[in-house]
């Protein structure tokens, strides 16, 4: 929800054409073979919420998370020399792997705020130069899927449960192109397939002789966490040596999310339609970097608005204006490289008679070449 | 090589058998592989059906310095291809093969740094990740009694699958350039099933008024599924030549903490005027598991057997004996096992400057293994005990293929 890394974040999201490294394993993996130095970064996200739903404070649960960033060069030789790169980003919610959380169907929720950042995020990619102007990328984004039977038995006389459940792999694939095509210019695209974590339990009894009454076959599904399938377009522009503005658009196929929580029961009465509706993003970010012998300085800002994909009379969210702001360090000495960055980003909610309320993001990260 | 790899591991496995190997070399390395394992387990005669484990494993070193400061960083995925991770919970008394029944069936994934003391001198740590799951189940509405199916019921659903983290830590001594002398510790991990799930409605027909209003019943399971005792393992590399290397590892075990692995159920219930007719049972408690500690001993050879300066060729094999941490079972459960000797055989070819695109050697390893399990008899206190004396034996057969990238 955040982005991938410290420096984009503060640009307002923006990172299609330029972001490098393993920050570019989210945003565009082709930006991953321009750097020709392998890196190690680490780093901490945090978010707070102050949101409310229908006049009420609405609680959602504080983000606290490590970033864990490697940019790998693979140094072929020959005709692959400084052409290929891997990039590899975590991200790790403390205390998590996955929150599974619906309420019921009828209780109103904030559809894309709830939990959508407890979970852990992977991201392996691979950048490719084809040609000197030229770079494009390919990388998966992994969730997990939780999938399991409940069986209450009464086995020999004894009550027990026979339990399985196993997480399995959801695969995402991002697609990435980037072309300098001037020197002021640089355009990137990149395409995110949908990206979804469900889970399906089933419970079973077969306590019937020790029950006056038989209890159906549940079934509780739904989708735990979910990412629309995307396709962003932007453009890296630098008038002048020492800025850098960023202007893009993310288009968000909202529109394919089905229901959150599906019924346990066949025969309960079927849930209304969810209410989800495509979304396009713009967004803007500029970055200005001003050097002194071995240490480098950025500044960063930025802004998006987000209109919501939300728009049932269950499942809510507002439209969300957001101001970025970041900084940046890099220090370049005889022994090594160090790369400091850290963002704040200011989430409004465009209050609407049912949802309001603000959050706010901060990130840092440090990344050292090995 | 028999597993004994302690003093000896300087590639991605390092994440694995020594962290503190990562920072052995200087080369970036990139290794990916398949391996295969299928387990022929039988009771009394009869194979048990223990799923196979099969995935990929994929590890990467990035070693670095600032000056003379060295230090690396690690990580290593085992990723099955059938599932990350498989959780289950049986009743107490079903006869299973405790220690690979769902053992094998789970992500490993671990992430490591090491630096360098003093030349010769290196210590690495790491956390290896796993998760369990916790949650609660909710449902409302209506349950049918004539026909269960025509219940109406929605969810609620509250599930987490929380991080379990476990770290492992290694230091590795080279006092010659022909002897090295390693020392690991991994900490111990449970992965445990806690769900609960409770049902709030009313009881009757759909069109006819309830014949309980506002009943509930309510169940908690809690039952115990993955468990790694903490190891410390001690092992020694020894360059008797240039070509031949012999490894010596001795694992201790703590089997002796194995939780009992029963769930535990709980159960609620409220419908009204019925309540009379039901006899719901309290819960119930387990005797200890009994399993003792271990120490597994593990031997390796490699003998470099062709070279050329553009190729080759490497033998390996290697044994170790794994006491079995199970007693007989004579009271209720029936958990199988046995000892295990492991026979292991591989080899390596090793291509160097075979193009200039990759200018540092590129290596292919192949391995296979083979696990006895000798015949172990269990026999039973209780003659009317429903699985009765048993007989447990069997073999595991594993394959494997890796690639091997420096750069």
């Amino acid at each position: 929800m955040f982005g991938m890394g410290a420096r984009g974040p503060g640009m307002g999201a923006t990172g299609v054409a330029d972001a490098e490294g393993y920050d570019a394993t989210y945003t565009n993996p082709a930006g991953l073979v321009a750097p020709t130095r392998r890196r190690l970064t680490l780093g901490y996200v945090h978010a707070g919420y102050r949101l409310n739903l229908d006049g009420m404070h609405r609680p959602v649960d504080v983000t606290d998370g490590l970033v864990l960033g490697a940019d790998i060069p693979v140094p072929f030789g020959g005709v692959l020399r400084d052409r290929i790169a891997l990039g590899l980003g975590f991200y790790f919610p403390f205390g998590v792997v996955n929150r599974a959380r619906s309420p019921f169907p009828d209780q109103p929720r904030l559809a894309l705020l709830d939990t959508r950042t407890q979970v852990v995020s992977v991201l392996v990619a691979a950048g490719v130069r084809i040609h000197r102007r030229v770079d494009v990328g390919v990388g998966v984004l992994a969730l997990a899927a939780l999938v399991g039977t409940i069986t209450i038995a009464d086995i020999g006389g004894r009550i027990t449960t026979v339990a399985e459940e196993q997480l399995t792999t959801s695969l995402t694939p991002i697609l990435g192109a980037r072309v300098r095509a001037l020197g002021w210019l640089r355009l990137g695209a990149v395409f995110r397939g949908e990206s979804k974590s469900i889970y399906n339990i089933e419970v079973t009894n077969t306590l019937g002789a020790r029950l006056p009454l038989t209890l159906p076959t549940l079934r509780l599904a739904g989708t735990a966490q979910y990412d629309p399938m995307q396709a962003a377009v932007e453009g890296s522009f630098v008038p002048l040596s020492w800025l850098t503005v960023d202007v893009g658009v993310t288009w968000k196929h909202w529109s394919a999310f089905g229901l959150p929580t599906e019924n346990a029961t066949l025969g309960a009465p079927p849930q209304p339609a969810p209410g989800f509706v495509d979304t396009a993003v713009p967004r803007i970010g500029a970055e200005a970097s001003k050097r002194w012998a071995q240490v480098t300085l950025q500044g960063r800002t930025g802004y998006f608005f987000e209109p919501t994909g939300a728009r049932g009379p269950v499942l809510l969210d507002a439209d969300r204006h957001v101001l970025t702001f970041g900084a940046g360090m890099t220090w370049a000495n005889r022994l090594t490289t160090l790369q400091v960055d850290a963002f704040v980003q200011w989430h409004h909610l465009q209050s609407t008679p049912r949802v309001g309320g603000d959050f706010a993001a901060l990130g840092a990260t440090i990344g050292l070449d090995l | 090589m028999g597993g004994a790899a302690t003093a000896a591991s300087e590639d991605s496995s390092a994440n694995y058998y020594n962290p503190a190997g990562l920072v052995h070399g200087r080369d970036l390395r990139i290794d990916i592989g398949y391996r295969y394992a299928q387990p022929i387990l039988r009771m009394n005669g009869r194979d048990v059906g223990v799923d196979a484990s099969r995935g990929f494993q994929i590890g990467i070193v990035a070693p670095g310095s600032i000056g003379p400061f060295r230090f690396a960083f690690g990580a290593s995925l085992w990723l099955p291809d059938q599932r990350l991770t498989r959780v289950r919970s049986l009743p107490f008394d079903q006869p299973r093969f405790v220690l690979f029944d769902n053992r094998t069936q789970r992500l490993y994934m671990a992430a490591n740094i090491a630096i360098q003391i003093v030349p010769g001198l290196y210590v690495g740590g790491g956390l290896t990740f796993m998760s369990r799951t916790a949650g609660q189940l909710f449902l409302k509405g209506d349950v049918a009694v004539s026909d269960p199916d025509a219940s109406s019921l929605v969810s609620r659903i509250d599930v987490d699958l929380v991080a379990v983290r476990y770290p492992q830590l290694g230091v590795l001594w080279e006092p010659t350039p022909w002897l090295s002398i390693g020392v690991t510790y991994r900490h111990s991990f449970v992965l445990s099933l806690d769900q609960q799930f409770r049902i709030d409605g009313n009881i009757g027909n759909p069109g006819l008024p309830p014949v309980v209003e506002s009943g509930y019943f309510a169940a908690r399971s809690q039952s115990l599924d993955l468990f790694q005792p903490w190891q410390l393992t001690a092992g020694g590399a020894l360059k008797l030549k240039r070509t031949i290397l012999l490894t010596f590892d001795l694992t201790f075990a703590r089997w002796s903490e194995f939780p009992i692995p029963a769930s535990n159920l709980t159960l609620g219930l409220d419908i009204g005027a019925y309540n009379d007719r039901v006899m719901l049972p309290g819960a119930r408690s387990y005797a200890e598991s009994g399993f003792h500690d271990i120490v597994i001993p593990r031997a390796g050879v490699e003998w470099r057997a062709w070279e050329r300066p553009k190729m080759a060729v490497d033998v390996r094999g290697g044994y170790s004996y794994e006491p079995t941490p199970v007693p007989e079972q004579i009271g209720e459960s029936s958990f199988a096992d046995s000892d295990k000797h492991s026979f292991s055989v591989g080899a390596g070819l090793e291509l160097s400057r075979i193009t200039s695109i990759l200018p540092k050697p590129l290596a292919i390893d192949v391995h296979a293994a083979v696990t006895y399990l000798p015949e172990r008899a269990s026999h039973k206190v209780d003659p009317l005990d429903h699985t009765g004396d048993f007989v447990a034996d069997g073999v595991v057969v594993q394959i494997g293929l890796m690639m091997r990238s420096r750069f």
